[in-house]
């Protein structure tokens, strides 16, 4: 004992100051020479209890059977450690030898600790952790099925997170850890005015400075393979309990698609508002056009029926009968241009420029031999022209039959057709050698059915223009002698 | 039968042009009738005798849609006309029957009426009554 008196004291603070544990020191014949600590007392004993007691006679006979090993290890010099559960809670037991300077065990130690906070605490982390790594996974295979392209970076620009999907609608390697070796790889413009964004404008610097974008559409080109992209942008800071952000994210959407159906709608709704406007014109046109004569054809009748004097009714007579074939091209002429508006473009064909000019010649031979009107072709660049069947045909008759008309003068006049294909599309160009035509005068009478030269049977000329037009295609008046189809 | 002095119809329709002014001239509705196959025409004329009342109409039938300027652009120019020394009655004359030129027609106070076509004889004598 008196070998140990200096150390017991320490033993004893050891014991006294460490929570949840217990100290005891026994000699070679198991007998107790110290027992301290708190764990003492739950066991049901004390200090003075167990103090020159011995260890077998102390304890119940199934705890001296499971550490018997162990004291009587210990007392040989081994150092052991012990983990065991019992009622009062978990425990660590760390048997040493106590042992002189020669090597000589002296005594043994068992230095007690209940650990069962601590192994429930460490439960909890491990029961944690696991549920952590659960929902990492969780996230993660979220993360790497969404459709959304995702980059998380911290407030330096080094990317901690990414997805699958950013690659993928990018066309670039996001592998890399710098999210300016991205951008670099792009390049990122605005939707509406096609401006490039500077650095401080990209989505992600906007939210590493504490912006948060919704919805901000994008243009992004990639530089290597020119893929081109509509990008819908969502981007947030993420802030610390301070307040201060620390990174930010970003979720990326392809719009591409929705885009173009969005473009899409947008010209059908120009097309169909052009395509109305041109319907309404054509309306007025039908209400002047048709109602025109007829309200003259009433007027003519009455006074038909007043007039006794048979010049004046025959001069009435022949005004109705005016009035009747102006009121019978009309009615043709309409009715070609609703069929136009009504035509279904699959039903289009193939018109080809030399059989419609063919045919016009072996109408009209006799009145092109009259007038002296001798018309040329050069159809090589483009032969033909996909158009509604008939309409093609039914507004070069129109023009040329004008023209012959015009060429009523008795000189030799020219007329010279020409088609072309300019940006995709086929243009007929006619140039007219006629004395006194000025084209631009008979179209510049704009949407007047019955112009001035009414009475020169122009009166097809805007319903072939408005007729062209509903159909998509123009026709251009490039000088008083020269105008040019375009489909 | 009432009358006055002088009418002017405008209107790029030749037939009517001329139906309308035998009607008039034959019910006797007008001293003079002056046609006009465009709202320039019209117009011109009658800058030309802001300050001669006699030479002014007292009527004028005025077509819609016509070529070079048409009644909307006559009308337009019309009423900035200042100091026209006669009261002069405008009658819009149309064959279109979209309501829209009908509600345009109302909102303009210078335009006495808006008449569909073909404009009846009845209707010329009533637009004569309405001078007197």
């Amino acid at each position: 004992m008196k070998k140990f008196d200096s150390a017991m004291d320490l033993y004893r603070q050891m014991a006294a100051n460490i929570p949840d544990c217990s100290i005891y020191i026994f000699d070679e014949n198991y007998e107790y020479l110290l027992a301290e600590g708190e764990e003492i007392a739950k066991n049901g004993f004390s200090s003075d209890m167990l103090v020159g007691s011995n260890f077998f006679e102390v304890w119940p006979q199934e705890v001296t059977m499971e550490l018997a090993a162990y004291y009587q290890d210990t007392l040989k010099g081994k150092r052991q450690k012990l983990e065991k559960q019992s009622e009062t809670g978990y425990f660590i037991q760390h048997f040493i030898p106590i042992a002189d300077k020669s090597g000589n065990v002296l005594a043994g130690m068992v230095v007690s600790q209940n650990i069962s906070v601590l192994t429930e605490t460490r439960q909890k982390l491990t029961d944690t952790s696991r549920e952590l790594r659960t929902k990492d996974q969780l996230i993660e295979a979220v993360i790497n099925t969404l459709a959304e392209g995702i980059i998380v970076s911290d407030k330096t620009g080094k990317v901690l997170l990414t997805n699958p999907a950013t690659e993928k609608m990018l066309g670039v390697n996001v592998s890399t850890e710098d999210i300016s070796e991205i951008g670099n790889q792009l390049i990122i413009k605005t939707s509406e005015n096609g401006r490039e964004l500077t650095n401080h404008e990209m989505p992600l610097a906007i939210a590493l400075h504490g912006g948060m974008l919704n919805g901000y559409v994008t243009y992004v080109e990639n530089r290597k393979s020119r893929k081109i992209l509509y990008v819908e942008n969502n981007s947030r800071p993420i802030v610390n309990d301070d307040g201060e952000v620390e990174a930010a994210l970003l979720v990326m959407r392809n719009i591409s698609l929705r885009k173009e159906l969005e473009d899409l709608v947008d010209e059908n709704i120009n097309t169909l508002k052009e395509k109305n406007e041109r319907l309404e014109g054509l309306l007025y046109e039908i209400a002047k056009g048709m109602r025109g004569p007829v309200a003259n054809i009433d007027i003519l009748l009455s006074l038909i029926k007043k007039t006794t004097e048979e010049e004046e009714r025959e001069l009435y007579l022949s005004k109705m009968a005016d009035t009747s074939r102006m009121l019978e091209k009309s009615v043709t002429a309409l009715s070609t241009a609703i069929m136009a508006f009504t035509s279904v473009k699959e039903d289009w064909v193939q018109n080809s420029f030399d059989e419609i000019l063919e045919e016009f010649r072996m109408v009209y031979k006799k009145e092109l031999t009259e007038v002296d009107l001798r018309i040329n072709s050069d159809f090589n660049r483009a032969e033909s022209v996909i158009f509604p069947p008939n309409v093609l045909k039914g507004v070069i008759f129109n023009l040329l039959s004008n023209l012959i008309q015009f060429s009523a003068q008795g000189e030799k006049s020219e007329v010279v057709l020409q088609s072309a294909i300019q940006s995709g599309k086929t243009s007929v160009k006619i140039n007219c050698d006629i004395k006194n035509l000025n084209l631009q005068r008979i179209f510049a009478t704009g949407p007047g059915l019955f112009g001035k030269n009414s009475d020169f049977g122009l009166m097809g000329l805007f319903i072939a223009k408005n007729h062209i037009e509903s159909l998509g295609g123009r026709i251009v008046v490039n000088s008083k002698k020269s105008l040019t189809l375009l489909f | 039968m009432q009358t006055v002095g002088l009418i002017y119809i405008v209107d790029d329709d030749k037939i009517y042009r001329y139906t309308t002014e035998t009607y008039i001239q034959l019910l006797n509705l007008a001293a003079t009738v002056k046609t006009f196959s465009d709202g320039e025409e019209a117009i011109d004329a009658i800058k030309e005798n802001l300050d001669n009342p006699d030479q002014l109409p007292d009527i004028i039938l005025l077509d819609v849609n016509m070529p070079t300027m048409d009644g909307w652009d006559f009308i337009e120019e019309f009423v900035t006309l200042e100091n026209i020394s006669k009261k002069i009655s405008l009658y819009m004359v149309s064959s279109s029957i979209d309501e829209r030129d009908q509600e345009r027609a109302k909102g303009i106070s210078q335009i006495t009426d808006y008449i569909i076509k073909p404009i009846t004889e009845e209707q010329l004598v009533k637009l004569i009554q309405a001078k007197h």
